[in-house]
């Protein structure tokens, strides 16, 4: 079930970098913001996620959560005027 | 995390670091980067993932071989197995547990599973072992030549180990480099009658039905990754 859920991050993963690149796209938050979705949605192909995955990928989506939640902050400030 | 041992995770790993490094040296790659930190993230969890589930059956089968110890323990028998061949005892290779520690044996007699008589009358408990299955397994791959029936069974078709080597002399040492050691039975009383390592009742087996003789495990060491057994042999089956 990990491998299926592994094997679709992966595919759309390269899909979406892909086309985003074909696009023009350079910014590093938007790759990182799409991915991190890409991660949490396809991940839930792997439940029921063994107890001890579960704890490595409990990790990696807060540290992506994280990120994603820093660059977001960035546009709404950058959208709102306020500048750090 | 159980003695597991794949190159797949560190693999993805080394190669996701790398993408990721080039993608942030080099100006406009930002896609690149992105897709190694996803190969990076792939790895992590493939290592992780790596007999998470084998690890749970396992604890959970431990069952049946608390069981299989307890009813050992109240027989009283509880000395080195002696694996036999499949010639020995009809069908598949099990274990004799005898009465008294033997250092050879007579003829074997099956009253009925799993009680047995050997020598002078004396009376044991046959058991099948993991080794009773994987020779099962195993049986088209392994021929004359004790080295290559272990290395064709315990490599390629379990995938437990990397490789074997084995030294022949009055006492066969066996040395299984990188062997998935999974502990099949906790600290039960079994682990003293089949030995500790699930890969040495498998070595025993497959020794036995190859020079078609009895086979005692005399002791196992670990070293550096690699498994050393020495197997004892009883004498003809």
């Amino acid at each position: 079930m990990l491998k299926d859920a592994l094997i679709t991050q992966l595919t759309l993963t390269g899909v979406l970098t892909s086309f985003l690149y074909y696009l023009g796209v350079r910014s590093l938050d938007i790759y990182l913001s799409l991915y991190t979705i890409i991660y949490l949605a396809s991940m839930l192909l792997a439940e029921p996620i063994p107890r001890r995955v579960r704890f490595i990928h409990n990790v990696i989506s807060i540290t992506l959560v994280a990120v994603f939640t820093y660059f977001a902050a960035l546009r709404i400030m950058a959208i709102l005027g306020v500048s750090l | 995390m159980p003695n597991t041992r794949s190159d797949a995770g560190p693999s993805l790993m080394a190669l996701g670091s790398a993408l990721a490094v080039v993608g942030y040296l080099e100006p406009g790659l930002t896609p690149l980067m992105v897709l190694g930190v996803a190969v990076f993230i792939i790895g992590i969890l493939v290592q992780w993932d790596e007999g998470a589930m084998e690890h749970t059956i396992v604890n959970l089968a431990s069952a049946a071989w608390e069981n299989v110890s307890a009813l050992v323990e109240a027989s009283g028998v509880v000395n080195n197995g002696i694996y036999l061949p499949s010639s020995a005892v009809g069908g598949e290779p099990m274990v004799l547990v005898p009465s008294t520690p033997i250092a050879g044996l007579g003829g074997i007699k099956i009253i009925g599973k799993p009680l047995a008589t050997y020598g002078q009358g004396a009376t044991g408990l046959l058991l099948a072992s993991p080794g009773s299955r994987a020779v099962a397994a195993c049986r088209e791959v392994i021929s004359s030549d004790l080295e290559t029936s272990l290395r064709n069974c315990l490599v390629r078709e379990l995938s437990l180990a990397r490789g074997v080597a084995v030294t022949e002399g009055e006492v066969i040492g066996v040395r299984v480099e990188g062997a998935r050691l999974i502990d099949l039975y906790g600290n039960s009383a079994i682990r003293a009658v089949l030995g500790s390592a699930m890969v040495a009742s498998i070595v025993a087996s497959i020794t036995a039905e190859v020079l078609n003789r009895p086979i005692a495990i005399q002791d196992e060491a670990r070293d550096r990754g690699a498994l050393l057994v020495r197997l004892r042999v009883l004498g003809n089956a």
